[in-house]
């Protein structure tokens, strides 16, 4: 974007007639009308959320609000929307499935970046299949399995689903960093006698620590928004994560309280938003990668 | 110096636990899919214990029956019009914002990839407002400011309306990947292409199209498998519904099992999305040429 040449320079400096200028008109009414598509249908969710809807009109209607208020969470919290035993569930079993995950991924990743065996390349194909095939051809023998070990309606099952899920990717990603952690670096604290595991922890991951980080967080936000798999797993109401809470209190209600609901929805959403604003650039420019990569 | 035996029991310490667990949880369900989908086992009940072998008869049943074949034209008709649409959609905007010192252009990305970050259920929340039916549903108030009359969007076209929410949640990846291709072609080419007097079109599909060639393979190859195995977004917009009008494949292996706990029939739509899905995959990791 910045690389502009100073021969283009000159060309979108020099005046333009209007018959120039009408494209560029036209190319910002079109970016105006898809910003417009994208962010108008926040509107409503934040109105409702913070808002007393006027009279007469359903909750489910975009309309401007007679007052503000907060008892939308003060609902979502305290009263029947029960929030916050949703939101220690989806906690628990997100930070410690992708926590698992992270581990397991980070001692694979160095393993499989530093050492030759035989079925290296099967296994790394296979991992990168696994990431793109969809989950709901596999979901049906999963619950099998999960039945057999009795992890339903447990949120250790949860939690493991949510590791297995993520493996694939993380191993991929992790390879990659530990690819460019120079050898040399290792092979003289190996001299120094330390052991592998050492080597691992006190040199290798804190120089690949930005990597990591940010691949924790996409594996993250990935978890947090899982919705199949926990409402395969998951019958008791109390074992709910956020977004089955969510999903049964929109069916389950015959009187939807749509103030409540956006005011949940806000809760769950400040992860992923909080993902949106620190790793914008890096989704981006990780899109971008993904798309240059081999090329 | 580390010997060669502990490399190895390291290596098996190491990447063990990764492996055991995509093992279990991931391969050993794909494997096990393909042998239910042999039997005409259900998931509780009787034949839960005892059932027997019917070899390729849940096959012939299923792609003998109306309503499987019937999610299969839907998710086809899914997958046609997201790729269709997205495509055009994605290239028109690549195109747009493809050029230097466009007044907002990091802005529109940060919109457009926002709706990517949104958890299905609260993408559905939202739009069930947006496609509310009545003239006071959001998208039939805008549509009426053009004289349209109001449309009961997840009544009279829910297949529309799903397709729709995926346009606003995907459309991003598709505007990205194309941008990013676009913005590595050297501008030098293109410049020479006017200078040849080339018109627009011709620099298009003689130059640009090309070269973003490998970008959009590997677009349509993940889009297409989306597409095919969605399950979160249209089953918690519609769950499958009005009647079966939005049940897509996932729907219907979902519906199979854990509705009508027929394990057999499950597993055979399983296994269909499966092979399909990995034909798709082996694609995808060739045209790719990972170097490992």
């Amino acid at each position: 974007m910045q690389q502009t040449t100073p021969a283009h320079q000159q060309r979108t400096a020099a005046p333009l007639s209007v018959l120039q200028k009408l494209p560029l008109i036209g190319i910002y009414a079109f970016m105006l009308l898809l910003c417009l598509f994208c962010l108008a249908p926040f509107v409503w969710p934040i109105l409702s959320a913070f808002s007393i809807k006027p009279e007469n009109v359903s909750g489910l209607y975009l309309y401007i609000p007679a007052s503000w208020t907060l008892k939308g969470f003060d609902d979502a919290i305290f009263g029947r929307g029960q929030a916050l035993i949703l939101l220690k569930n989806s906690l628990l079993t997100t930070v410690g499935g992708v926590g698992f995950a992270v581990i397991f991924s980070a001692l694979g990743g160095y393993t499989l970046s530093r050492s030759e065996f035989r079925f290296k390349k099967v296994l790394m194909y296979a991992f990168l299949l696994i990431q793109i095939i969809p989950a709901t051809a596999t979901i049906l023998p999963f619950f099998i399995i999960m039945r057999e070990l009795h992890l339903i309606d447990s949120l250790w099952g949860v939690t493991i689903g949510l590791t297995a899920g993520q493996i694939p990717f993380l191993l991929w990603v992790m390879k990659g960093f530990f690819d460019e952690v120079p050898k040399e670096l290792e092979e003289s604290a190996a001299i120094d006698g330390a052991t592998r595991f050492q080597i691992l922890w006190y040199v290798i991951v804190p120089l690949a620590l930005p990597g990591l980080g940010a691949a924790s967080v996409l594996a993250f936000n990935s978890a947090w928004s899982a919705f199949f798999m926990p409402l395969i797993l998951l019958s008791s109401p109390d074992k709910f994560l956020l977004p089955l809470g969510l999903f049964r209190s929109i069916i389950g209600y015959t009187n939807i309280d749509y103030r409540m609901m956006n005011a949940m929805s806000i809760i769950y959403l400040l992860p992923s938003f909080l993902f949106f604003v620190l790793a914008r650039r890096y989704l981006v420019k990780g899109m971008m990668a993904g798309a240059m990569a081999g090329n | 110096m580390i010997s060669r035996r502990s490399e190895r029991t390291m290596l098996a310490l190491f990447l063990g636990p990764a492996v055991i667990i995509v093992l279990i949880f991931t391969i050993l369900p794909a494997l096990w899919a393909v042998y239910v989908s042999f039997t005409n086992r259900a998931l509780t009940g009787a034949r839960s214990v005892t059932y027997d072998f019917v070899g390729l008869a849940n096959y012939v049943k299923l792609l003998s029956n109306e309503i499987f074949l019937h999610s299969i034209s839907l998710t086809l008709w899914y997958t046609l019009w997201t790729n269709i649409g997205q495509f055009i959609l994605g290239l028109a905007t690549a195109l747009f914002l493809n050029r230097a010192n466009l007044w907002g252009k990091t802005f529109l990305l940060a919109a457009v990839v926002l709706p990517m970050v949104i958890p299905a259920v609260i993408q559905s929340l939202i739009w069930s407002s947006m496609l509310a039916m009545g003239e006071y549903g959001t998208l039939n108030r805008i549509l009426g400011l053009v004289g349209f009359a109001p449309v009961m969007w997840l009544r009279e076209a829910p297949m529309i309306s799903v397709t729709l929410v995926n346009f606003w949640n995907n459309s991003g990846f598709a505007m990205i990947l194309f941008l990013a291709g676009l913005e590595n072609i050297p501008r030098e080419v293109i410049e020479a292409a006017h200078i040849d007097g080339a018109s627009a079109w011709q620099t298009l599909t003689q130059i640009r199209l090309p070269l973003i060639r490998y970008v959009i393979m590997l677009w349509l190859l993940l889009n297409t498998l989306g597409c095919l195995g969605v399950f979160d977004l249209v089953y918690t917009l519609t769950r499958g519904g009005p009647g079966n009008r939005t049940q897509l494949v996932g729907i219907y292996i979902y519906d199979q099992s854990f509705k009508f706990y027929e394990l057999g029939m499950g597993s055979a739509a399983s296994v269909i999305l499966l092979f399909i899905s990995l034909i798709i995959g082996l694609i995808y990791v060739r045209v790719l040429r990972v170097t490992l």
